[in-house]
Formats: C-alpha cells, structure tokens, sequence
C-alpha cells in the first residue's frame, strides 16, 4: 500500500513539475532576439533529446547485461528502454520539425544531425520489430541484446554530428541565465516521465512474461495426465 | 504557421505522447493485474 502511494506520488509530483515548466517557459522565460517565441520549443526538445540519448543508454547497457549473464529480467529492461525511446525520438523529430519551420523556414533538410536523428528513430522502431518478429523467448532476447548494441552506436552520431560536420544546428548555444534555469527546470519533469515510463513498461514487461510461464507449465500440467491416461 | 501556435503545438505534442504513453501503460497494466 505504501508503495502505491509512493507511485502515486511520484506521478503527481511530475505532473505539477510538467505544468510548472510549461508555465516558467510561457511566463517567465524572455524571448530570444533572433528567432522570437519560435526558440521557447528549445526547453522541451532539448531535454526530451537527452532523454532519448539516456533511453538509448539504457537498452545499450541492459543488451550488454544479458549478454554477458543471459538474465531475462535485462532483456525485460531493454525492450522497456527501447519502447520509451522510440515515443520519446518521435517527439524530438516532431518538434524539430515545428521549429525547423518556424526558424529556418523548412520542415525538414537532410543535414547530418537530422538525418542521424532520423536513423536513430528508424533503428530503435526496427529492434521493436525485430523483437515482435521472433517467436523463441531466447532467441529473441540474443538478436535483440546484438541489435541494441548495434543501434547504440548512431547515438555519439547525432551528438558529434552538429559539433564536428558542417551542420543547420548552431554547435553550441549562448543563453540568458533564466534561459538557463528554465532548462534545467525543464529537465525534471522530462527525466521523471522518461525514468516513470521505462519502469512502468518494464513492470509490464515482467508481468507478461510472467504470465506466459504460468500458462505455460498450467498447460504442460493440465496435458501431461491426459497423455498418461491415454498410454495406459 | 504562426509561431507562437507552432510553438503550443509543439508543447501539445510532447505532452499528448508522453502522457498518453503513461495513460496507455496505466491501463496495461491495470488489466495484467486483475
């Protein structure tokens, strides 16, 4: 019971920490000179962002995890990660897109951090498919630990990608030092739905898997005696 | 698009799929329980 309330909780004191960063962005927060109101999406596309980096993270280390002790609870773990990253890269790109439009009058230009971004979103959708697609429980978790390592590796991509090649993204950025506690305000919320999702979805994940054992042996039991009545 | 309505779809975007992922995940597992 008093772990319920501690999700309950946790849930409210993200939805108010949501609320509250929309708020500071719309009210507080100055508009930049250059680009207007257009650059307040910066305060939620960049920590959804570094969020989906994290997800990433979090299937690239959970893949090494089951690889290494072959423990289904990190396979659990990693398609929990891959799930959250996949919503949460959709959201990178959409937002992306509205302030591409609005700041450099184009939805979408095949520059190297937007189309690396665009890769990454297409390999974690792939690894969801990939793991829908194989039927053995073990040799979906082996595919899936190799194909999360692989995937792992366009993330670097899309950091260095604006730093080091000729990019439309600025490689850094100057802000206002309310700009910047509106950031890091930003991050809370974001980083509590993100870490909320990937657990909810991994209880989920174990939950099912769960099931799936107890039907299983519930089925092995009930047709066993059958067989033996049948022998004798 | 008028930006200050791009930027509040923006802002409706992350919180229709972050929060309807959460509403999503709440019902699944709501059902896998009972």
């Amino acid at each position: 019971m008093t772990r319920q309330y501690a999700i309950i909780a946790y849930w409210l004191l993200t939805a108010v920490a949501f609320i509250g960063a929309i708020v500071l962005v719309f009210t507080w927060t100055p508009e930049e000179s250059s680009m207007g109101v257009i650059q307040k999406i910066f305060y939620f596309h960049l920590p959804v962002a570094i969020n989906t980096f994290l997800a990433c993270a979090v299937v690239f280390v959970a893949s090494v995890g089951y690889l290494v002790q072959r423990d289904t609870w990190w396979d659990d773990l990693a398609a929990a990660a891959a799930n959250i990253a996949v919503v949460l890269c959709t959201g990178v790109l959409l937002t992306g897109m509205l302030w591409a439009h609005g700041a450099w009058g184009v939805w979408w230009t095949w520059s190297p951090r937007l189309t690396f971004s665009f890769m990454l979103w297409l390999l974690y959708v792939v690894y969801l498919l990939v793991r829908s697609s194989v039927e053995s429980a073990q040799r979906r978790a082996l595919v899936s630990a190799v194909f999360g390592l692989v995937a792992f590796l366009d993330v670097p991509l899309v950091y260095l990608s604006a730093r080091l090649l000729p990019d439309i993204h600025p490689g850094q950025i100057a802000l206002a030092p309310e700009m910047k506690l509106t950031l890091g305000f930003c991050m809370i919320p974001i980083t509590l739905l993100a870490a909320g999702l990937i657990c909810t979805q991994y209880k989920i994940n174990k939950l099912r898997r769960a099931r799936q054992l107890q039907r299983q042996e519930q089925f092995q039991l009930g047709v066993a005696p059958t067989l033996a009545g049948g022998s004798l | 698009m008028n930006p200050f309505v791009a930027t509040c779809v923006a802002y409706g975007i992350i919180a229709l799929l972050l929060w309807g992922t959460a509403a999503k995940l709440f019902v699944e597992s709501w059902n896998l329980r009972r």
